[in-house]
């Protein structure tokens, strides 16, 4: 609102998605390699293993291109990235966080330096104080950790914040402690994974023998503590978003990639690498390189979503909507309200362009109008504009984690407008359940958790529902009204009569 | 037309304004000597591979070799100030790189290639024969892209006046304002100063050969400064350009109309002439380096002058319409603290990381295999002349050998 949107054809999701996830893959390496390679050297102080010691150097090598370049610059190019599709945010964490940031930063210099330093002295540098610099650096890497993810965990539970705006706070708030350990475990199994990876280069079979099975370990062990420490998480976040997991269907794929991929990594890596350390080869390792990416790119994904609809939890909606001021935009307009549209007043003549305008400070960060992921268009297709027009105004009702509509009754029509200008125009079925899919789906379940309605029509004649759904706006004042026709209707209800006569299942009350 | 800038951020300023200023420009001052020996160093280093000679190899070696070990810390030191300037200026800031979201986002992209590009060629300099030119010359084109958008944004964030039109007319983030008279002396202000103290340093690196290599120390000393004295010469002019392409007020802060701007663009004019006389008195002197570092002294009190002025000119071209110093601040006086104890005890970190690297090194020389194991560090981090190169120039024959080196009649 404040800001430009950016306009991203096919999405900004996708830019978070290809930078935020490497740079979340490399930069966990990043630390938990670095404790791989302390613990990797004083291995060999016990017993000094020259084919080790080549190795580790290897390795290092390996590391600092991969966490210096990559990780380093990916890191900049998230901040890049959220500057520009959601400024509003940016602004507010670093107004309350800037020096928790400038904090991380020094770490951040020490890190590359030491590494650098390690990286270079493997055969120069007195043994004992080549261990030391390897310390370092792993601390400092790990403090980094520290400090950034207590940025992070705000952002899904400011907890005290809310009302104090206090650094203390927001830095430990609820979801902090959780989120560290489980991101530190992940730190771990992500350093014995890029180990594998090194090592299944290696044509040394003792030493794969030998490493392999030590940095198997590293996988499999964090990841059996995992699950109770996502549990333990999960128990910090408020229960509307934990809700999530249970009615947004993203939400739910993306939970069981993330547990699938992750679970069969970790079976892979127990039967491949540590009953079989010597056959350790580049097939092998590859596709737990994909799991692990997999996983953690689901997990992620499913942690920005479970933020929905906001930003910053009861702060700032997704679509860069201060909640505060909600009610004073809705009583201006959008359009009025911000100064980057071209189009002040709606008229029929610029309906459709004004609906743009609206839908890319409304929708935009999470939709697509055509076609893609999160497409609007397609979803609309056999709908009415008067519906669509309710549709949109009734978003935050929505099961699916969505911000209210900020707009006046006209905007709303105005994106309506221009969603149905860009849904496509082909026949729909008119079967009971294509007509509660588009017409009753988006904001209610059957008999699931999410406004359940088979207790309200439980036990009823398809001719009395179908009556019902008629003057259904007569339910409550946040019922649309009903403006499809009477084939859809009668469809609509015998669906219903029949589906709820069968006996509620799950959370239906 | 009415400045379209987004409203402050409801939260505070963390800190007095001051003190975000002085990190400001304390960190993007050291930026500024990071990335001009990288930008610099890409292209100095490409020339030298051009011009041909064993000894233009060997010293274009030493400056892509330094490469990859300067670029991060040109980032990191990009990445503070980069930070402190969303804290005063973010609704400009954020405007304008949204404007230019498609150009600036590719900065990452492009910054990711230029690194590789670094390592490749330090680490396979010798494997890349004849390529080693056009990659030095690619990297350089990278870099220069980087820089050119920055220059770009920074520009275009001091007039917001242009803003609601131009993302009126594409709000797709691909805008550029070329038009603007300021752009183009002010990149090639910056880019000349790259060139300036990436001379510098050659010239300096020059005088620690005199001693073992009077010849070579001496040319490769004359080779720094004639870079270094050309490009500031040329760099007064552009500098004067770019003082002509301001608007008129702009430009009289610098004639008296402001204390910080006149004293800065004084000091600035004296220190970068001062630097420049003492570096060509250097020349023809039989110990050069008190002068070399006098003259890098010189520059580095010209940098300061000059990160001040483009301050003092950014804080103007935005009035009335953003006062920096009027914002509210509200001060997180124990974090501000800690991040003052944590920084003093990462610099200490630092130093104690590089004194061991150096002992190290030293110590390793002793036992005689040069220190050269590693993968392309000399032994004091920067501007030692590796063991290979040496023996190349001595006539091929490794120290180990145990015979004295010919030495040509």
């Amino acid at each position: 609102m404040n800001y430009p949107v950016w306009y991203v054809p096919f999405g900004p999701e996708w830019l978070i998605v290809a930078i935020a996830v490497v740079h979340v893959f490399i930069s966990h390496f990043a630390v938990g390699g670095g404790l791989f390679l302390v613990a990797g050297e004083a291995r060999t102080r016990r017993h000094y293993d020259p084919a080790l010691v080549e190795w580790l150097r290897r390795f290092t090598k390996f590391f600092l291109l991969l966490t210096l370049v990559m990780g380093a610059v990916t890191g900049v190019g998230i901040w890049f990235t959220i500057g520009l599709i959601s400024p509003e945010a940016t602004s507010t964490l670093i107004h309350s966080f800037v020096w928790v940031w400038a904090i991380e930063w020094v770490f951040f210099f020490v890190e590359i330096l030491s590494i650098i330093v390690y990286a270079y002295t493997w055969d120069s540098m007195p043994k004992a104080a080549h261990r030391v610099v390897g310390w370092i650096y792993f601390i400092a890497a790990y403090l980094s950790l520290v400090a950034i993810d207590g940025i992070l965990s705000f952002m899904l539970t400011p907890g005290k914040w809310l009302q104090s705006h206090a650094l203390f706070n927001g830095f430990f708030n609820p979801s902090y402690l959780p989120s560290l350990v489980a991101r530190s475990l992940i730190c771990v199994m992500l350093g014995g994974l890029f180990a594998l990876l090194v090592l299944s280069f290696s044509k040394d079979r003792i030493l794969k023998a030998e490493m392999g099975r030590y940095a198997s370990v590293w996988v499999v062990l964090p990841a059996l503590g995992l699950p109770l420490v996502m549990y333990w998480l999960l128990r910090t976040v408020p229960a509307p978003q934990r809700l999530l997991f249970k009615v947004n269907p993203i939400v739910e794929n993306f939970t069981w990639v993330m547990v699938a991929a992750s679970g069969l990594l970790v079976i892979l890596a127990f039967l491949l690498v540590w009953l079989k350390p010597r056959s350790l080869n580049t097939y092998v390792v590859l596709p737990l390189m994909v799991l692990a990416f997999a996983a953690l790119g689901a997990a992620e994904w499913v942690r920005e979503d479970i933020r929905e609809p906001y930003l910053i939890t009861d702060y700032l909606y997704i679509n860069q909507i201060p909640v505060k001021q909600v009610d004073a935009i809705r009583e201006k307009g959008m359009l009025a309200s911000s100064p980057w549209v071209s189009e002040k007043e709606i008229t029929p003549a610029n309906e459709a362009k004004a609906g743009e305008e609206l839908f890319r400070m409304a929708c935009s960060i999470c939709h697509v109008p055509r076609k893609g992921f999160n497409a609007l268009g397609p979803r609309l297709t056999g709908l009415d504009h008067a519906f669509v027009t309710a549709l949109v105004s009734k978003t935050d009702l929505m099961r699916a984690g969505m911000p209210p509509f900020v707009g006046k009754p006209e905007e709303a029509a105005a994106v309506a407008r221009y969603l149905m200008d860009n849904a496509p125009k082909e026949p729909v079925p008119n079967d009971g359940k294509a007509v509660w899919n588009r017409r009753c789906g988006e904001c209610h379940t059957i008999s699931g958790p999410f406004r359940p309605v088979a207790d309200a029509f439980a036990g009823q004649k398809a001719e009395d529902i179908a009556g019902t759904i008629a003057s259904i706006e007569m339910m409550n004042d946040q019922m649309p009204r009903w403006t499809g026709n009477d084939v859809e209707r009668t469809a609509l209800a015998l669906y219903l009569s029949e589906a709820c006569k069968a006996p509620a299942k799950g959370g239906a009350k | 037309m009415i400045p379209a800038i987004p409203p402050l951020d409801p939260m505070p300023v963390p800190a007095p304004i001051w003190l975000i200023k002085a990190l400001l420009w304390v960190t993007f001052t050291i930026h500024l000597l990071f990335m001009n020996v990288t930008l610099g160093g890409a292209i100095v280093s490409a020339v030298y591979v051009l011009k041909g000679k064993d000894r233009d190899r060997a010293l274009a070696k030493t400056l892509a070799k330094m490469l990859p070990f300067v670029m991060p810390f040109a980032i990191t030191f990009g990445v503070a100030p980069l930070l402190f300037v969303q804290v005063l200026y973010g609704p400009l800031f954020y405007s304008a790189t949204i404007l230019m979201a498609v150009p600036f986002l590719a900065i990452i992209g492009i910054l990711i290639a230029a690194y590789y590009g670094m390592y490749l060629l330090a680490w396979k300099w010798t494997a890349l024969g004849r390529a080693q030119v056009w990659l030095a010359a690619a990297i350089f084109m990278l870099l220069a892209y980087v820089g050119f958008t920055y220059t770009h944004v920074f520009t275009l964030m001091t007039s917001p006046d242009r803003f609601r039109a131009m993302y009126l007319a594409h709000p797709g983030g691909v805008q550029y304002f070329f038009g603007d008279p300021m752009l183009l002396p002010r990149f090639l202000h910056m880019f000349l100063g790259s060139l300036a103290v990436t001379g510098l340093l050659v010239a300096y690196l020059g005088t620690r050969r005199l001693r073992l290599e009077p010849e070579l120390g001496r040319w490769q000393f004359k080779g720094g400064i004639t870079w270094f004295a050309a490009a500031t010469v040329a760099n007064l002019g552009v500098g004067a350009w770019w003082l002509m392409a301001l608007p008129r007020e702009a430009m009289l802060l610098f004639m008296g109309g402001s204390a910080l701007g006149t004293g800065a663009f004084i000091a600035g004019l004296v220190s970068g002439v001062s630097a420049l006389v003492l570096a060509l008195m250097g020349i023809n002197s039989l110990k050069p380096l008190p002068m070399v570092m006098g003259a890098g002294h010189a520059l580095a009190v010209t940098l300061i002058c000059m990160v001040l002025m483009r301050d003092t000119l950014r804080d103007a071209l935005l009035k009335p319409a953003y006062d920096v110093w009027t914002l509210p601040s509200d001060s997180q006086w124990v974090a501000i603290g800690l991040f003052l104890v944590l920084f003093v005890g990462g610099l200490g970190v630092c130093v104690w990381l590089l004194k061991l690297m150096r002992d190290a090194a030293r110590a390793n020389a002793a036992k005689g295999d040069g220190g050269n194991r590693g993968p392309g560090l000399t032994d004091s981090g920067l501007h030692r002349i590796s063991a290979e190169d040496s023996q190349a120039m001595r006539g091929g024959l490794a120290p180990e050998s145990g015979q004295r080196p010919r030495v040509e009649p």
